[in-house]
């Protein structure tokens, strides 16, 4: 349950952390109104309007910049959409306001990847097992070796490569990883079960492909085949944002892993402790966070997976003050080095090594002295800040 | 964001569009999407919501207004006696509350609900400190079988209390048009929180068959001449024949059981209606009005299951209903994944993990999480 930069917990110290963040929960939940209800409208009026204008510009304009500004629209409006919308009202985070169109249960977003599949494995089996090996799906989507916990395989060699297929088709991986087709595979899932995952994932993604490869180019007439190139792009474009955010989200050097074993029977507050290790915040600009969802607050997001995302940005301060207080790694930097920290880890573990350092790192105790070292050194530079 | 065009609701016919919608078009066409552009081009504008907007407001007495209200096209129409549930969005909560319509059968374009402040109402209040003109709510059908029976030459007769007289007022409309023998006992506290009293005394003086008798039962009138509260005496006095006619009862809870009381002991309960919107449709519950008692058992209504089981207050509901032999979807067990939402239709759950106990009214829950402090009914 240790992070290596983190200090051990003691039982009461980390019972007080657990009320801390629970009494932090309480504040926003009990402050919850018309403000976060405006904020969702404003951003899926946002949605509707960007996709009109994008679908718009897409068919009426036959310039190269006519067709670019078509694009970015519909990309903004898929952005947006599946990020701060979907992502976030799939989650529950606006079902306080009893409107049935922010409804957890009965929402839809725009891609290929339905929503009952999502809610399943997202919702549930991410976000109660985040970063256990073996038991949450999401890391690194089967597919990847990230850490050296990770038997090596000689496929991994290819994993850089396959990683930008992925992050160019990351709707389609999205929701191929639903299926969860390699249990089919190892012939683990019935043929019943099969059916009845793959028949709500053939009727999403066909209804997706006819609205943005047939239904739209259709009405396009000659102008059909860059109506589909536009969509294509903008479904491109939407793709690897959302990989690049995500990926930041669980993948960056700092993230830790846990095997079933010591996450059992774990207290709320150790569920916390791993939700905050097993995450990774970016830092940016309110715009930035908007278009990642907030999602550039994972940590927040991970602790508390249900308030509205866009309180996250305010009450990160809080967060970071009470992991200051107990002592506790607190995982956060600007976009390009988070990022930047996924390929490496991408690339590192392609390769068949067995990383004494980082084995040493997740088993060793925590190093005190390293502990004040970093808080010295934060102090240091938030000083710094302060003066800039 | 929001940019509005006014035209007449009439000019959007939802309900006929929808109608003539082919079946094809309706899978193709997205039902939120295209309802989220219609809604931004008129307020009014639905294709399956009634909306309606508010054209008039009047006051009727202290803390007493009558909001007029315009349907969209949708409105299918009402029988005197029913009521609409109002949805309306307080502090970004939708709430619902259910009025009866006091309006003129007659005018369909114009709907009438009338809101009584009230202690602890917080619909109620809302709507009257904060609904302007212009402003819409979204309404449902009109509902419930609180109705005068078909046959005219049977004889009625109407008890109201206080704000009860709501679904009353628009059967005596309905008068004017078919003639029946009818007798209205109204009871208010005092004279100036009578409500539609003019008008009440109009139709009086027009119906040669109404006869109307108001009595007030705060202290301080002369209950002897005045009425007073309900008694069986009023009833030998004014309305000898009460046993003969059909009967319908509109008011606060302490009338309906006087008077549920008297006709149990005379027998003749298959001849009364009561309308009531306590109980589910309650509109602000005070968790402090019923004590949680963690000892104390109470039963859980597992509604779809057609099964009720007893609680002790320590296990979830989820926990219940999987003692119960049910197989209700679940996922995290510990609040955060959303999969054990249902809904609840009636009573009251404390939620473990904020340590609050939930509204008495309909909505959704984590079953994971809740556990029941009241006899508790679920949609499971
Ligand atoms: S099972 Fe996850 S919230 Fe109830």
């Amino acid at each position: 349950m240790r992070h290596p930069s983190s200090r051990a917990l003691t039982p009461e110290q980390l019972e007080s952390f657990q009320n801390e963040l629970d009494d932090l929960r309480q504040q926003v939940v009990d402050d919850l109104g018309q403000r976060d209800l405006e904020h969702i409208r404003g951003v899926i009026n946002a949605v509707r309007y960007s996709e009109l204008a994008g679908r718009v510009l897409l068919h009426v304009s036959f310039t190269p910049l006519g067709v670019v500004a078509g694009v970015a629209c519909l990309s903004l409006s898929k952005i947006l959409e599946n990020m701060e919308v979907g992502h976030n009202v799939m989650h529950g985070q606006y079902d306080w306001t009893q409107d049935p169109a922010l409804n957890s249960k009965r929402y839809e977003w725009d891609i290929v990847c339905a929503g009952d599949a999502w809610r399943h494995y997202h919702n549930y089996e991410h976000h109660t097992f985040t970063n256990i090996l073996g038991k949450d799906r999401d890391f690194g989507y089967t597919i990847t070796r990230l850490t050296a916990e990770q038997p090596w395989r000689p496929v991994y060699l290819l994993q850089p490569v396959y990683n930008v297929v992925q992050a160019l088709t990351f709707e389609w991986g999205v929701a191929l990883f639903g299926l969860e087709l390699e249990r089919a595979v190892s012939g683990k899932m019935s043929r019943q079960e099969l059916v009845g995952r793959l028949k709500p994932f053939l009727r999403k993604a066909g209804r997706q492909l006819g609205k943005d490869y047939v239904l739209f180019p259709a009405l396009a007439g000659v102008g059909a085949p860059k109506v589909l190139a536009g969509n294509l792009a903008a479904n491109v474009i939407r793709n690897v944002w959302a990989y690049a955010i995500i990926s930041c989200g669980h993948f960056t050097a700092d993230t830790r892993v846990y095997t079933e074993e010591e996450t059992r029977n774990e207290s709320r507050g150790q569920w916390y402790l791993r939700q905050l290790h097993g995450s990774g915040n970016i830092e940016g600009g309110r715009r930035f966070y908007l278009l990642s969802g907030h999602l550039s607050h994972q940590i927040e997001h991970h602790l508390f997976p249900d308030i509205p995302a866009h309180r996250y940005p305010e009450i990160a301060p809080k967060v970071r003050a009470i992991c200051d207080k107990y002592g506790q790694h607190y995982n956060t930097g600007p976009f390009l080095r988070q990022f930047g920290s996924v390929l490496k880890r991408i690339v590192k573990y392609a390769l068949p090594i067995k990383d004494a350092k980082a084995d040493a790192l997740q088993s060793a105790p925590p190093s005190v002295q390293k502990t004040e070292a970093m808080v010295a050194r934060r102090a240091q530079r938030d000083r710094k800040l302060a003066l800039a | 964001m929001t940019w509005t065009l006014r035209l007449p609701p009439a000019a959007f016919a939802g309900g006929s569009l929808s109608d003539l919608t082919p079946a094809w078009l309706k899978r193709v066409v997205n039902a939120e999407l295209t309802e989220f552009y219609v809604s931004h081009l008129s307020p009014l504008w639905s294709m399956r919501q009634v909306k309606a907007r508010v054209v008039d407001i009047v006051d009727e007495s202290a803390g007493c207004k009558s909001f007029i209200l315009q349907p969209n096209g949708l409105w299918r129409g009402f029988r005197p006696g029913q009521f609409v549930t109002v949805t309306v969005e307080i502090e970004g909560v939708r709430q619902q509350r259910c009025y009866s319509l006091s309006s003129d059968w007659r005018e369909p374009e114009r709907l009438r609900i009338t809101v009584k402040e009230k202690k602890d109402g917080r619909v109620s209040s809302w709507l009257l400190r904060n609904l302007r003109k212009q402003d819409v709510l979204l309404l449902s059908q009109a509902q419930g079988e609180f109705t005068a029976p078909q046959s005219l030459s049977e004889p009625l007769l109407l008890i109201a209390a206080g704000s009860g007289i709501t679904p009353l007022r628009a059967m005596l409309y309905q008068l004017e048009e078919h003639p029946r023998n009818t007798v209205l006992i109204y009871y208010a506290r005092s004279r100036e929180e009578l409500i539609f009293a003019e008008e009440i005394r109009k139709a009086a003086a027009q119906c040669a068959h109404l006869t109307v008798h108001i009595c007030y039962t705060a202290a301080g009138h002369n209950q002897a001449e005045e009425g007073g509260r309900f008694h069986p005496d009023q009833l030998s006095r004014w309305v000898p024949d009460y046993r003969d006619r059909r009967t319908l009862v509109c008011g606060p809870e302490g009338l309906m059981q006087r008077v549920r009381r008297h006709w149990r002991e005379e027998g003749g309960e298959a001849r009364i209606s009561f309308e009531d919107f306590t109980g589910a449709f309650q509109d602000v519950f005070d968790p402090g009005l019923i004590a949680p008692s963690q000892s104390a058992t109470c039963q859980v209504d597992f509604q779809r299951s057609a099964c009720v089981i007893e609680a002790d207050g320590r296990q979830s509901l989820l926990d219940l209903a999987e003692a119960a032999g049910l197989h209700p979807p679940f996922g995290c067990r510990m609040g955060i994944c959303h999969s054990c939402k249902a809904r609840k239709r009636a009573g009251v759950v404390r939620n473990l993990v904020t340590g609050k106990a939930s509204s008495a009214g309909s909505e959704e829950i984590q079953l994971c999480i809740c556990i029941p402090i009241t006899d508790v009914s679920l949609d499971v």
